[in-house]
C-alpha cells in the first residue's frame, strides 16, 4: 500500500455519506426545526392540528345548535375505555392527542387530551356560530370571557372557548362546510344540552344577546321549564344548578334504552353516579353521571 | 497513528484537525436527531384543547336531585 494510498481509503473519521449528508442538512437548515418546535410551543399545538372530518355536507348553517361534543380529558385511554363499554362507541385515533368517537359508524364526539393531568375533565358543547368574530366580540361586551382564542381546525371551521357571565364554558364553531342536520336522536346519542346556573336570568340575557335565541317556556306538571330556541327549533334549557356545590356549566344528555342499566355498567367501568334514578325526577328514568375522569353527563330513557 | 500519519504524510495536526471536525459534525447530527424527535413527539400529541381549563364543575358528593332535569328531552 502507498502513502497515497493509504491517505484516500484511510481519511480517518470521515463520516460515511447518509450521517455527512443529514450532518450538512442540520448545519444548513438548523434554524428550521427550532422554528417548528418554537412555533409549537408558543401557540401550544394550535398551529398544527389534526384533520377531522367535516360536520355537516351540505353547506346548510344552524346558528345556535350544539352540533358537536368534545370530551377534553387528561387520560384519554380510560376515557375511551369507559363510553366503548357504556355506549359502544368505537374510537379512530387522529393522533395522541385526538380521536374521534363512532356509535355505528356516525360520528358522535371527539375526545381530546389535555396537556397535564391536574386538568380537569369535561364535556364541551360546540355550538354554531354564523360569523365567529362578531360573536365574540358581542360575547365579551355581553361579560362573557374568551379562554381559547379562536383556531382553525382543518375541514371543520374555527373553533373557540368561552365562558358566560356566570363561569359556565362552552364552544362555540363557524363549520367551513355547514351543520349538520336535525334530526330524532339515537340511543347512545346525544339528545339535549342544558346550562345548570346560579342565575338563570342573566344567563338568558347573555345567550339571547350572543345567540340569537328567543325565550321559550313549557310547563310540565308544577315546572316552568325555560329554553332558548332559534328559529323555532328548541336548542338548549337553562335551569337552576341542582346543587351550590357544583360550578355553573353546560350539561349534555345521552339517549339511553335503559337508565337503570346504564348506571349499573357506568359503576362497573370506573364511574360515578351523582344522581341515581328516582321517582321524583323524570320517574326514574334520569341519572346523572361522572365518567372515571369526572365529566359529568346525564342519561335519559326517551321513548316519544 | 503516529506511524501511519508518517506513512501517509499526514501531520498530527491535520489528525487532530480531522478529529475535531469528525467530533463536531457527530455533535451535530446529535443535536439533529434530538429536535427531530422532539418535533415528531410534539406533532403526535398536539390536541386542539391542550391548556384549556374548565374547572370542576362536576364533583362526586351532593344531591344532584331537581325535578326540572330531563324535561328538556321531551321538547
Amino acid at each position: 500500500m502507498t502513502s497515497e494510498s493509504f491517505s484516500k481509503s484511510n481519511v480517518p473519521f470521515r463520516p460515511v455519506w447518509p450521517v455527512s449528508a443529514f450532518a450538512r442538512l442540520i448545519k444548513r437548515f438548523y434554524r428550521i426545526p427550532l422554528f417548528l418546535v418554537a412555533a409549537v410551543v408558543i401557540t401550544g399545538c394550535t398551529a398544527i392540528l389534526p384533520k377531522v372530518p367535516p360536520l355537516g355536507s351540505e353547506g346548510t348553517s344552524l346558528p345556535g345548535k350544539v352540533v358537536w361534543h368534545d370530551l377534553v380529558t387528561p387520560d384519554m385511554d380510560k376515557a375511551k375505555n369507559f363510553y366503548a363499554g357504556l355506549f359502544d362507541w368505537s374510537f379512530e385515533e387522529l393522533s395522541d392527542g385526538y380521536a374521534l368517537a363512532r356509535h355505528n359508524g356516525r360520528l358522535v364526539a371527539g375526545v381530546a387530551k389535555l396537556d397535564r393531568s391536574g386538568r380537569s375533565s369535561n364535556w364541551l358543547p360546540l355550538v354554531s356560530v354564523p360569523d365567529m368574530d362578531r360573536l365574540l366580540t358581542e360575547a365579551t361586551v355581553a361579560g362573557g370571557k374568551i379562554i381559547l382564542k379562536p383556531f382553525d381546525l382543518p375541514s371543520r371551521g374555527r373553533v373557540a372557548v368561552l365562558r358566560d357571565p356566570q363561569g359556565a364554558a362552552f364552544g362555540v364553531v363557524q363549520s367551513s362546510h355547514g351543520d349538520p342536520a336535525d334530526r330524532k336522536a339515537d340511543v347512545n346519542e346525544w339528545l339535549w344540552n342544558e346550562v345548570w346556573t346560579d342565575d338563570v336570568p342573566s344567563a338568558v340575557t347573555f345567550y339571547q344577546t350572543v345567540g340569537g335565541y328567543r325565550l321559550a317556556e313549557k310547563t310540565v306538571g308544577d315546572i316552568q321549564y325555560r329554553f332558548l330556541e332559534r328559529d323555532g327549533q328548541p336548542r338548549v334549557g337553562l335551569l337552576d344548578k341542582p346543587s351550590p356545590h357544583i360550578g355553573n356549566t353546560w350539561v349534555a344528555y345521552i339517549r339511553v334504552a335503559d337508565v337503570d342499566a346504564t348506571v349499573n355498567k357506568a359503576k362497573a367501568l370506573g364511574g360515578n353516579v351523582l344522581m341515581a334514578p328516582t321517582v321524583t325526577v323524570r320517574n326514574g328514568t334520569v341519572a346523572v353521571i361522572a365518567d372515571p375522569n369526572g365529566a359529568g353527563f346525564v342519561v335519559q330513557e326517551w321513548n316519544k | 497513528m503516529k506511524t501511519n500519519a508518517i506513512n501517509s504524510k499526514l501531520s498530527l495536526s491535520d489528525i487532530h484537525k480531522m478529529a475535531a471536525e469528525r467530533s463536531n459534525i457527530m455533535k451535530k447530527w446529535l443535536w439533529g436527531f434530538i429536535i427531530a424527535t422532539l418535533i415528531l413527539g410534539v406533532l403526535v400529541a398536539c390536541s386542539p384543547y391542550a391548556g384549556l381549563d374548565i374547572g370542576i364543575p362536576f364533583k362526586v358528593g351532593p344531591v344532584y336531585v331537581n325535578p326540572s332535569i330531563g324535561v328538556g328531552g321531551y321538547l
